[in-house]
């Protein structure tokens, strides 16, 4: 994997699973089988919600950590209940935390339910060009970078300017998520997973079990630095006295957050 | 010597805020303008001129010089939306720009806002009480409008679902070693020494 990918990586963990824990919510809802998406070997049941945002729509899904820098699937975020709202073991079946399924290898226990935690803002790693997702959102944009080196000696520091566009359903909800990302990288630092097994989602949406935590060596982490948050009001759609938009839209209540994201690199 | 000190501030704040300017506007030209739809009748090019002496005023405005260091900002930001409340004193084209320079996501229609109002609304009693004419509205919205009044659909703006140029006001490469000089240059030549 690059490097500047598992930058990416880093980051995008980093603020999903640690800068915006406290936007997580939670629901118990029905399990509905799925005929179209099973087959013999695996029989998919897909989670009926009716919440906007949907849980399950891009840059969401479940949560598949209890805590932010856990290396193990979760225990306590996901609990699936048979029809007599008994807990059905985690070893019957495994969690599709990107579309939010529930795969048995058998029929030979039914789930009724399910209990889960999600991710209430959308992180995305990129301008949603194709889907837009219902607010709010973070988009994170890493943009340009230059590499210097060291005064003394080998080595070179690496820094990427990257920002966060914030779409927030109101005002409150914009600040609010404004000054959580804030906080969360002003005078901090992220770890540099270097991802040697793959991301902790596999590409099915399962928890990859030979994920591990590993740092690149020879390398800092990666520190925040020159953090400045504002606040954006689209010229275009601003019309004062009357609200002409009769839709909700997505660019209505917006900030960005811009900061430097930077490691050093040991000379080799 | 407080006299020479002031001297060379202003030209120091001239000479660095045509360079920050003529930065800018090269990223202007190359970034956006080479994005723009040659038929679109609001086009960002038509508004270049005006861009420039927005940017021209604005940066020369907030060039500070003191013994130990040079700041500069883009003082009016507030006119292209870089703000929480849009600044009321700004025009069409600087509207356009700054929507551009902050992206807009999904996709719209560029329209006048009368255009908007005969969709929707037939009280037409209340002052704008702004300058701004163009509005951007959701092609569901515009498509569903035009229906109603059996128009004939225009084109998705261009810079529908555009990321922006986020860095466009932070990114310079500023020589100061050949501002001053520069400078140092033209002093003495001012005061033929």
């Amino acid at each position: 994997m690059k490097r500047i990918k598992s930058e990416d990586l880093s980051l995008h963990h980093y603020v999903k699973n640690y800068i915006l824990r406290d936007f997580v919510e939670a629901e118990t809802v029905p399990l509905q089988y799925k005929p179209e998406e099973s087959s013999t070997t695996s029989y998919v049941y897909g989670a009926v919600s009716s919440t906007i945002p949907s849980p399950a729509s891009r840059g969401r899904g479940w949560c598949y950590l209890d805590n932010a820098f856990d290396t193990t699937e979760q225990q306590n975020s996901v609990i699936v209940y048979d029809a007599y709202n008994a807990v059905i073991s985690g070893s019957n079946y495994i969690i599709d935390y990107i579309d939010g399924r529930v795969i048995f290898g058998n029929q030979s226990i039914i789930p009724a339910s399910v209990y889960y935690k999600w991710h209430y803002i959308a992180v995305v790693d990129e301008w949603p060009i194709t889907e837009i997702p219902d607010p709010p959102v973070v988009a994170i944009d890493i943009a340009s970078f230059s590499k210097e080196g060291f005064q003394l000696g080998g080595g070179k520091r690496v820094p990427r300017m990257v920002y966060f566009h914030i779409f927030a359903n109101d005002s409150a909800e914009r600040d609010d998520i404004t000054e959580t990302l804030y906080d969360g990288v002003y005078l901090k630092c992220c770890p540099n997973q270097e991802f040697n097994n793959g991301t902790v989602i596999d590409w099915n949406g399962t928890f990859n079990i030979d994920y591990t935590y590993t740092t690149y060596s020879g390398s800092s982490e990666l520190k925040f630095d020159n953090v400045v948050a504002r606040s954006i009001v689209l010229p275009l759609l601003a019309i004062p006295d009357r609200d002409l938009s009769q839709l909700s839209d997505v660019n209505k209540y917006r900030s960005r957050v811009n900061f430097e994201m930077a490691h050093w690199d040991e000379g080799f | 010597m407080f006299k020479i000190q002031e001297e060379l501030s202003n030209l120091i704040k001239t000479d660095i805020s045509a360079d920050i300017v003529l930065q800018l506007m090269q990223r202007f030209d190359e970034e956006i303008i080479t994005l723009e739809d040659p038929e679109d009748p609001m086009k960002p090019s038509l508004f270049r001129d005006e861009f420039e002496s927005f940017l021209k005023e604005s940066i020369s405005k907030s060039v500070v010089v003191s013994t130990d260091k040079i700041t500069f900002g883009v003082g009016d930001t507030g006119k292209l939306g870089f703000e929480r409340e849009l600044d009321e004193n700004t025009t069409d084209g600087l509207r356009i720009i700054g929507t551009i320079i902050q992206g807009i996501m999904g996709e719209y229609v560029l329209v006048t806002v009368d255009m908007a109002r005969k969709m929707f609304y037939s009280d037409n009693s209340f002052d704008l009480g702004r300058t701004g004419r163009a509005y951007l509205m959701q092609k569901e919205e515009y498509n569903q409008g035009v229906a109603n009044l059996g128009w004939e659909p225009k084109n998705v703006w261009r810079f529908s679902n555009f990321p922006g140029v986020p860095d466009f006001f932070d990114k310079f490469e500023l020589n100061l070693d050949e501002h001053i000089n520069k400078l140092i240059g033209s002093w003495n030549e001012k005061n033929k020494i």
